[in-house]
């Protein structure tokens, strides 16, 4: 009986196949390190993707301008107004804030994170080219400072942390990501929980293994939780709109909206460790 | 000047993937110029050199992205592979047949990716097919539409130009 020849070709195409499979189940979760071609390969595209997101930036901002002057002009009334009443308020607050300083220093209570961390300011330059993983780009790396695990922050609330590291950009892993989980709690009850991406795009993060007694509501306010170290604690995350059980019956989990606008992220801040820290 | 070219094209989808494409996503889903781009010239090339333009796109695209290394590159050349099997089936000059490979090819590739992403992560996505896989394809086919004919002159003119050199 003759035996079948099998084709070379279709031995290396799947030996190949394997091979690719068996580095990604290598490099999936938590790498610690980036292979010098990775970080070049994407220090290389780094300028072209800045260039090209000025320029469209600049376009949409170009047009925008032509249909958002209705709006504009009314909401720029409606701002003048606010100015006024904001004014007002403002002096209020700074009493406040004289007094607030005043009684910390008699309670010896810790500043919060804002007087004690430096902050970076980084452009978005570009965003995840897969449909997959929730990242964008920034044009600052290691030689501005970074370090892998560091916070990113909006003045609205939690981004998500340093992923891999170029000499001269970065990827930001969301807290959208499902790799990019964090330690969440309910502000005004201090209720803790774990923040998670979900892949789906209308209800972006859940708030997971909650007891099925735990105090939690519709529209309570869910902030970053301290623990695990990466994100300070006290910043805000999003806010509960639905709240459901898990199949199991024990346990329930908590719908949430964040309440930075991903897609419109242009500046980011990066947190950087407190002094002495490191 | 042919790999040139192809470098080029790399370069530029992934660019634009990153940046102009995000603005413009289509319930979710941005295109996948690379997939377009390995479908057609399997299509044109046959299987293995599918194979082969698939493994090197996918691995710039997942160099890129840092993690799971190998996933797009054995996903995109496995889609390679089997758009091959297209080449002089296919009248190159009607539109039709490359677009349904288009969109075929994407749901497809979607499928291979979310069950090679299941393998070595061991995390179940199968629900990102359900949200993604049909505005991915048709979007997908849309940019194939626009892409098509420039690709499909600028590949007759370089196989002629090496058969009669």
């Amino acid at each position: 009986m003759k035996r079948r020849r099998i084709n070379p070709k279709v031995v290396a195409f799947v030996a190949v196949l394997v091979l690719s499979l068996v580095l990604a189940f290598f490099t999936g979760w938590n790498r610690p390190w980036l292979t010098k071609p990775e970080a070049l390969w994407q220090d290389l595209l780094a300028p072209l993707e800045s260039g090209v997101t000025t320029i469209t930036q600049a376009g949409k901002d170009f047009f925008e301008g032509f249909t958002k002057y209705n709006r504009t002009k009314e909401e720029n009334l409606l701002l003048q107004k606010q100015v006024e009443e904001l004014t007002g308020e403002l002096y209020l607050l700074e009493e406040y804030r004289l007094e607030n300083l005043r009684l910390r220093s008699l309670v010896n209570f810790e500043a919060s994170f804002v007087d004690q961390r430096e902050l970076l300011a980084a452009k978005v330059i570009g965003r995840n080219p897969s449909n997959w993983r929730k990242t964008f780009t920034i044009n600052k790396g290691r030689i501005h400072g970074l370090q892998e695990g560091m916070a990113v922050v909006t003045t609205k609330g939690v981004v998500g942390r340093i992923g891999i590291l170029g000499e001269r950009s970065a990827e930001v892993l969301l807290i959208l990501d499902h790799e990019g989980a964090l330690g969440g709690m309910v502000q005004n009850t201090r209720f803790p929980g774990i923040v998670e991406g979900t892949g789906d795009d209308k209800i972006p993060l859940q708030m997971v293994q909650l007891p099925y007694d735990s105090l939690v509501r519709e529209d309570d306010i869910i902030v970053t939780s301290g623990l695990g170290g990466i994100f300070p604690k006290g910043l805000p995350i999003g806010y509960v709109i639905n709240i459901i059980p898990e199949s199991n019956g024990l346990m329930k989990k908590a719908q949430l909206l964040p309440f930075v606008d991903f897609d419109r992220i242009e500046e980011v801040l990066i947190v950087l460790p407190e002094k002495g820290e490191e | 000047m042919h790999y040139f070219i192809l470098a080029v094209l790399l370069f530029l989808s992934l660019t634009l993937e990153t940046t102009v494409f995000d603005l413009f996503t289509f319930y979710g889903a941005k295109p996948d110029f690379l997939l377009i781009l390995v479908l057609f010239y399997a299509l044109f090339r046959g299987s293995i050199a599918g194979a082969k333009i698939g493994f090197i796109f996918g691995l710039a695209e997942d160099l890129l992205l840092g993690r799971f290394v190998g996933l797009n590159a054995a996903t995109k050349m496995l889609i390679g592979y089997l758009a091959g099997f297209g080449e002089r089936k296919l009248f190159k000059d009607n539109l039709i047949l490359p677009l349904l490979v288009v969109f075929i090819g994407s749901i497809l590739s979607h499928l291979i990716y979310i069950f090679f992403f299941s393998l070595v992560s061991g995390l179940n996505q199968f629900i990102l097919f359900r949200q993604f896989a049909l505005p991915l394809a048709a979007y997908n086919s849309l940019m194939g539409f626009i892409i098509y004919k420039p690709f499909s002159k600028y590949m007759t003119r370089e196989f002629t130009s090496h058969r009669f050199k």
